[in-house]
């Protein structure tokens, strides 16, 4: 236990160093304030871009709409940008030959590979939670959200996707050892997953599904129970895909 | 012998790296493991660390047989690899420290043991990140960190290959010291590094191991020899000679000669002044050890 505390604390220490904290912080932190912000003057912004003298009726901009940011700008642009920053997490080591020496001092080789994960894992906790509360507070400042529906569950949805995409992403780093290895293997999951998805089915098993559904079970059009399977189903595959990773690296020759 | 490497093949695809290498290790010696780039040393090493599978033999250290993966051989083993990499965040003693939770040394021997360390490879007194180090610096660091543990081995790969002549004694010295707690198995194309601080001597080629032995045997074949050089040609020289029974051999327009005690010594200058061969210089035959391993690469 000691050996992953110490390692953990190695790649705390090496991630304040290399300013990832930092940037996940102001990422999603900016992107906290976005989403309401957006809602807000999207209205504004519409009327004055139309053409003097054209009439619309725009309704006036909710909680929900400010959510419906939130669930646009933080998968598309801040789940992105946190994948590209933690697609290196094996390869640079693995590259650099900076594990090498903690290995033959007997650093067992699932330490090196949960240590990453779970530090990965704090990062996206962190990363979520820091754009979910400023969203919250900031859309509480202006609207009433009291009629929105299972907003944590719905928040818990993305979370779920995520820890898959990390999860397959370290897969795909350590089998490729190349920084684009991981990048590449989420992406053709990704392209995967949303090929599946265009086949019609009765029970929806596909991970996309959380995703996509934050917005049904914000208005209440969807019910949590309705995506059981997408959300076991992930967390099972992220956890299977966790395990490849081990078993794989160790059996690399380094 | 603190390893014992038997009958060990290693192939890449159809490649063979190392073929049916036999090698013991005595403790407590300093054993120098020579051979050209791309001889398969470091893939001896890694094989040794547990690095690489073995496509047949077996390596043992300390009486504990290595296998591939996480192999608890390596308790045993400090390891230097030709480039070592560590974390240019940390300082020297953080990346000690690091390496101290990781091989779990009790917290009281923790920092002593790093002070020791640090003072025996000159880093006592930095306090910069790793970062800022030079090659040197860094070699030195690998030492240390080798060294942590008290290792019943010690590996170093090509230790001193890159460095500069004065860092190139200070690892020397390093290892030298560093003989009086444990065993030391370094490689090196460098032969007079080799020849400088080592007991035993193994040289690998095309994947072979074509000599090993005590390097004062080796020199011992070696020492009965001297070289001179005339102010006329060395086969000039050689031949107003023909006629006496000293055992001559011409290399690089100098004449060596096997002269094993005084009387013999004392009756080849007479020759010599009775042949009018004005002498340039004399010494005794050096470079033996480089001299052996161009013999065995020609």
């Amino acid at each position: 236990m000691n050996q992953w505390i110490g390692f953990f604390k190695k790649e705390w220490f090496e991630s304040v160093k290399t300013y990832k904290l930092l940037l996940v912080l102001c990422i999603f932190g900016f992107l906290g304030v976005l989403n309401p912000f957006t809602a807000k003057i999207t209205p504004v912004l519409m009327e004055n871009l139309m053409p003097e003298g054209t009439v619309i009726n725009l309704p006036d901009p909710s909680a929900l709409d400010s959510w419906l940011q939130f669930y646009k700008n933080v998968p598309q642009l801040g789940l992105v940008v946190f994948i590209l920053l933690f697609s290196t997490m094996m390869s640079k080591e693995l590259e650099k030959g900076t594990l090498i020496i903690l290995l033959t001092k007997g650093l067992r080789r699932s330490t090196v590979i949960t240590v990453k994960f779970c530090l990965a894992l704090c990062y996206w906790t962190l990363a979520l939670t820091a754009a979910f509360l400023i969203t919250y507070a900031y859309t509480a400042f202006y609207w009433d959200q009291s009629n929105l529906h299972h907003l944590l569950f719905a928040a818990s949805c993305l979370y779920v996707f995520g820890i898959l995409l990390l999860a397959v992403t370290l897969w795909g780093n350590t089998f490729f050892a190349s920084s684009y290895g991981g990048i590449l293997v989420t992406f053709i999951t990704i392209i995967a997953l949303f090929t599946a998805s265009i086949f019609p089915v009765d029970v929806s098993w596909n991970p996309l599904e959380l995703f996509t559904v934050p917005a049904k079970l914000l208005t209440g059009e969807t019910a949590p129970a309705d995506i059981w399977l997408p959300y076991i189903l992930s967390i099972g595959v992220a956890g299977c895909f966790l395990w490849l990773t081990v078993s794989h690296f160790k059996k690399k020759l380094l | 012998m603190v390893v014992q490497i038997e009958g060990v093949t290693k192939r890449f695809g159809s490649r063979t790296v190392l073929q049916n290498i036999d090698l013991d290790i005595p403790s407590n010696s300093v054993y120098g493991f020579v051979g050209a780039n791309g001889a398969g040393k470091t893939t001896l090493m890694k094989c040794m660390l547990g690095l690489l599978p073995l496509n047949s033999g077996t390596i043992t250290v300390a009486g504990e047989r290595v296998t591939f993966g996480e192999t608890p051989s390596n308790q045993y083993i400090g390891y230097l690899p030709d480039v070592p990499e560590f974390y240019p965040f940390y300082t020297a003693h953080q990346y000690l420290e690091l390496c101290a939770v990781i091989t779990g040394m009790p917290e009281k021997d923790k920092k002593p043991r790093i002070e020791e360390l640090l003072t025996l490879v000159g880093l006592a007194d930095t306090s910069s990140s790793i970062s800022t180090y030079s090659r040197g610096m860094k070699q030195r660091l690998g030492i240390a960190q080798a060294l942590l543990n008290r290792p019943k081995l010690l590996i170093c790969d090509e230790p001193t290959s890159a460095l500069d002549p004065a860092g190139r004694a200070q690892i020397l010295a390093i290892l030298q010291k560093a003989k009086e707690e444990t065993t030391v198995f370094f490689s090196t194309h460098i032969i007079s590094d080799a020849e400088q601080i080592c007991d035993h001597v193994a040289m690998l080629h095309e994947g072979k191991i074509i000599f090993r032995d005590d390097l004062r045997t080796l020199q011992r074949q070696f020492q009965d020899q001297f070289v001179f050089r005339f102010t006329i040609a060395a086969q000039q020289a050689k031949n107003q000679l023909q006629h006496t029974a000293f055992q001559m051999e011409c290399r690089d327009n100098e004449l060596i000669v096997r002269l094993s005690d005084d009387a013999s010594r004392l009756a080849f200058m007479t020759e010599l002044t009775k042949q009018g061969i004005i002498l340039e210089s004399m010494h005794p035959q050096t470079r033996q050890l480089e001299q052996l391993v161009l013999e065995v690469l020609e």
